[in-house]
């Protein structure tokens, strides 16, 4: 009886960090390409790949949750299995989720795999150069765990028309130390949107906003640390670089010596 | 001789029946006595539990002591991991928990835990803090005198809740060889029976390390539990935190809402905030 109280009192429970270093989930003779390096998505960290196959999507999910579950991991199959379908899998000894969502497009089954960190949570650290403006509904933060060099990535949702918010970003950045560097206005399916580029030093800010409905607009940002065209990281990024490199083989020249 | 889990359980259950009047508990302990051995290190038993529904409610519980040292106050105690899950090798457990538990003599205390890791699916084990541990402990031990004591309705309790004259009675078979998930063994079958109806059936056998229950099933909610792996190798598997992670700290809400209707006023001492 104490033993199955116990066993209650498991909803006591709290959250506590650990790191991944494994790989995203492989679908067999199919190519994987990695989308960004350590992703930080909404405060959590993901690898993220996508792949394509022929195969139909029941097969690829019966695949996923077959291996996983003869492998005696909890796995858990969503969607119809004909549009969508997600299959996700616990490895709680580890602190991590795999996890694969399927669609299908133009006949094939586009698979997205993905590795969440379930124990690690990044520093909370305000994007350089990403703003939020009053009357944010709602934002969404993405952002590569390899600073410098990196990207960071937020999307918003505002109130606002296009030109309100438009104005409003410019004089936040202005505010901020950017400079504008070229502002271009496109037609998109019967909308407009308007891309901005700004740049501090060695760090550029790309913002794209558009008009979804009356008085709401999105905006969409990227901050890159470096002022190169190319997005290669700029000369201090590939100093920290450089040096971050010297300092680990100093570390395990150290750690041999030792030996 | 130690008593096993599974006699108290048989005891627990027909509770009018004395262990060393009864015939079925003499046949269970006589059982027992040729061969059963105390919980030792490296001791483990993992269960396939079937909570009904046509096989969809099939999980595993596993038990393993994996070390022993002394306690805070001095006593020989062991480790006790628990765990929770969906597949037998527990590559991935849903719960688990490690837990410091006094021993005296042959006998494991599970009401005598001085610490104890917690975890869950997506968290990382966590420690519970002095703290909150007393304060859980505490609690079960009020609860039990309360039981004890009458006050509260357990529906568990057959006195309570069996009408007068359905007494339970316990009903042994020899000594046998059954067939289970981790191979044959040799039981005493013991069926818990009110008038003509088996309200429970199991299978105690000596060779089932730590719970000596090879099989039980509870018929009438088409509930079973069956050993499924056992050894005796056990090695510690959770994955402990840092020893400077945060220790989990409860928060009470008679405390926080002291108002608040249908709560007991505060009863724990002041002094009980401290937390190490």
């Amino acid at each position: 009886m104490l033993v199955r109280r116990l066993l209650l009192g498991f909803a006591l429970l709290a959250v506590w960090p650990a790191l991944a270093e494994q790989e995203v989930p492989v679908y067999p003779g199919t190519v994987h390409t990695r989308i960004g390096n350590d992703l930080i998505i909404g405060g959590e960290y993901y690898r993220l790949a996508y792949f394509t196959t022929t195969d139909p999507m029941k097969k690829v999910a019966a695949y996923f949750a077959q291996k996983w579950r003869d492998e005696g991991y909890p796995t858990v199959v969503e969607g119809d299995l004909e549009d969508e379908a997600v299959v996700s899998a616990l490895f709680t000894r580890e602190g991590l989720q795999r996890g694969v969502v399927l669609r299908t497009h133009l006949g094939k089954t586009v698979g997205f795999t993905a590795l969440r960190d379930l124990w690690t949570r990044p520093p909370k650290s305000t994007p350089s150069g990403l703003i939020k403006l009053e009357g944010t509904l709602y934002s969404q933060d993405l952002a590569t765990r390899d600073d410098p060099g990196g990207s960071q990535n937020r999307t918003s949702l505002v109130t606002g028309d296009l030109s309100d918010v438009q104005q409003r970003v410019g004089a936040e950045l202005t505010r901020q130390g950017f400079e504008p560097v070229r502002s271009t206005a496109t037609k998109l399916g019967g909308g407009t949107q308007v891309t901005m580029e700004h740049a501090r030093k060695g760090e550029q800010v790309m913002t794209t906003i558009s008009q979804v409905d009356d008085g709401m607009s999105t905006v969409m940002q990227t901050w890159v640390g470096t002022d190169r065209p190319d997005g290669v990281p700029n000369n201090d990024a590939v100093r920290k670089s450089r040096e971050a490199w010297e300092q680990e083989q100093k570390a395990k020249a150290a750690k041999g010596a030792g030996k | 001789m130690r008593v096993s889990w599974a006699v108290i359980a048989v005891v627990l259950m027909a509770a009018p029946a004395r262990a060393e009047e009864s015939p079925a508990a003499r046949e269970v302990m006589s059982h027992l006595s040729r061969g059963a051995r105390s919980a030792r290190v490296g001791d483990w038993v993992t269960y396939r539990f079937d909570g009904g529904a046509g096989g969809q409610r099939i999980y595993y519980w596993r038990m393993a002591v994996v070390g022993e040292e002394k306690d805070k106050q001095g006593r020989d105690a062991v480790w006790v991991e628990m765990e929770a899950g969906t597949h037998p090798a527990m590559k991935s457990p849903l719960m688990q928990m490690r837990m410091l538990v006094a021993r005296e003599g042959e006998q494991i205390r599970y009401d005598a835990i001085s610490r104890l890791f917690v975890g869950g699916p997506t968290d990382r084990p966590q420690e519970y803090s002095e703290e909150a541990l007393d304060h859980v402990l505490k609690k079960m031990d009020q609860q039990e005198k309360d039981d004890k004591d009458g006050k509260v309705v357990d529906p568990e309790d057959a006195k309570v809740t069996l009408p007068a004259g359905m007494k339970p009675v316990l009903r042994t078979g020899k000594e046998m060889r059954v067939m289970t998930l981790a191979g044959t063994v040799t039981v005493v079958p013991v069926e818990v029976m009110v008038k003509k109806t088996v309200i429970k059936r199991m299978w105690i056998s000596r060779e089932i390390p730590l719970m000596q229950m090879a099989k039980m099933e509870i018929p009438g909610i088409a509930h079973s539990m069956e050993v499924a792996e056992y050894g005796i190798d056990a090695k510690p598997r959770m994955v402990l935190p840092p020893p400077s992670a945060p220790k989990i700290r409860l928060e009470y809400a008679d405390r926080v809402f002291p108002d608040l209707p249908g709560m007991d006023a505060p009863q724990e001492p002041a002094d009980s905030e401290k937390t190490p």
